[in-house]
């Protein structure tokens, strides 16, 4: 994958203040062992972020420093949007996909050079072998994803709309 | 119960405790076996038949129970150390990013096998069209009749019988010369009559069950970004040498993907009933 945001520093800077987030400068440092293993079933199912609109986070992410982008219903994560967990002013890892009453329902986390993307259960990708399944993943990634740039696009940061926008086509054609 | 056992059989007449019957059901629909309804902690005929269905490739008699700490529950553990149906634990090794390797140095000898080339010595999977971005059950009667589900070794497949039965050997020796990637493998399948993604016309060569898109610990490898996991470097060669194309090869990198290649395809043609 390439992460066009390393020349992005400034726009970096504000984004971590409005989650509005600009292009993740370090994607690429993604730790897929992180998202494997549950140390406990449930402990991730709890809700974070602010009060305004609380959301639940991916299996293995520390819940200190994640920031949901998207929309919210009654103090919760509702929609497509993105997910970001955040080391500093590094992403270290990305859902992209739909979230329900502010848990994780369907889509994709991005790893360094892979994905793990399904359905989700307590914040865990559910292995159902369904094809299906993926493709829909993938397309609900790849919605949140532009459903993201739109954000951006409005909101006058162009750059980032563009790097959400491509980051859609790649997830859109990650199944064959 | 015990963090590695069931706490009683699960199965036909069983005592099936509930959260015994979870972890079961999770454990076969992680190895592609049907459950109806999913895993629900309930045992009922759809549970039975997929313990049937998974014991039939390594049992003469399948009973349809599974009991604490026997040969139907090592099988259906082994490589799922947490039970919850989630992969092994990855290994960073196996999971480092290379770039792809040249073209010259994989696929030796193989040839990709064209969509059209497969649609003239197969036919249209679905025969009155209406194919979209959804895997679709093929309607060709002839492609019907020469499919297989079964399990390969590490995942169970639903794909042309010989492209099947091959694959099976693959894994084989995948098992006994790469045992550390052999435990992570995985699949997002092998049959899915849809369209290439994008495209109002061409179907994906995984409409008549020739591919297949393989997992490494869960993770499927991002397709289009040049670079390709370890894991699936060292289990490359051994695909290649049965006759399967690499997809780190195409124009677009897909590294979770291989495929019959031209001979190989032939000679599965032949095989057909």
């Amino acid at each position: 994958m390439t992460h066009p945001g390393k020349t992005w520093g400034p726009l970096w800077a504000a984004a971590v203040v409005c989650s509005l987030a600009g292009p993740a400068q370090a994607q690429a440092q993604a730790q897929a062992q992180k998202a494997t293993v549950p140390q406990a079933a449930d402990q991730n199912h709890a809700l974070s972020g602010p009060a305004r609109c609380r959301f639940a986070v991916p299996g293995g992410w520390d819940a200190s420093q994640v920031r949901w982008t998207g929309d919210c219903r009654a103090g919760l994560a509702q929609g497509l949007g993105t997910l970001r967990a955040l080391q500093g002013n590094k992403v270290l890892q990305v859902f992209y996909g739909r979230l329900k009453d502010g848990q994780l329902e369907l889509g994709a986390i991005e790893l360094d050079g892979g994905y793990r993307a399904g359905r989700f259960d307590n914040g865990w990708v559910v292995q159902d072998g369904e094809r299906n399944t993926l493709i829909q993943a993938f397309e609900a990634a790849s919605d949140a994803a532009k459903a993201v740039a739109q954000r951006y696009q409005a909101g006058g940061n162009p750059a980032s709309a563009r790097f959400y926008r491509q980051k859609a086509t790649q997830l859109a054609q990650q199944m064959d | 119960m015990a963090a590695s056992d069931l706490s009683a059989p699960v199965g036909r007449g069983a005592a099936n405790h509930r959260p015994d019957v979870l972890v079961v059901q999770k454990l076969l629909l992680a190895r592609g076996y049907a459950i109806q309804g999913g895993a629900d902690g309930a045992c009922g005929d759809s549970t039975v038949g997929a313990i049937v269905d998974f014991q039939s490739d390594f049992l003469r008699k399948p009973d349809g129970v599974v009991d604490p700490g026997g040969t139907t529950w090592r099988a259906l553990s082994a490589g799922y150390p947490d039970l919850t149906g989630k992969p092994p634990p990855p290994s960073d090794n196996l999971l480092k990013l290379l770039p792809r390797p040249a073209s010259t140095a994989i696929n030796q000898g193989l040839t990709a096998v064209s969509n059209a080339y497969v649609l003239g010595k197969l036919g249209q999977p679905l025969l009155a069209g209406g194919y979209n971005t959804l895997c679709q059950e093929p309607t060709n009667p002839k492609l019907r009749n020469n499919l297989a589900r079964e399990s390969v070794g590490p995942f169970r497949v639903w794909g042309l019988a010989p492209a099947v039965q091959s694959l099976k050997a693959v894994m084989a020796d995948i098992a006994k010369q790469q045992p550390a990637v052999y435990a992570g493998l995985g699949t997002q399948g092998m049959m899915c009559c849809r369209l290439v993604r994008g495209s109002t016309t061409a179907i994906s060569n995984h409409s008549w069950g020739t591919a297949v898109d393989l997992t490494l610990n869960g993770v499927l490898d991002a397709r289009g970004d040049d670079k390709v996991f370890y894991g699936l470097t060292l289990i490359a060669p051994i695909f290649q040498r049965h006759g399967w194309f690499w997809g780190a090869g195409f124009r677009t990198e897909d590294g979770m993907h291989f495929e019959g290649s031209k001979a190989l395809f032939d000679t599965w043609v032949a095989a057909l009933k």
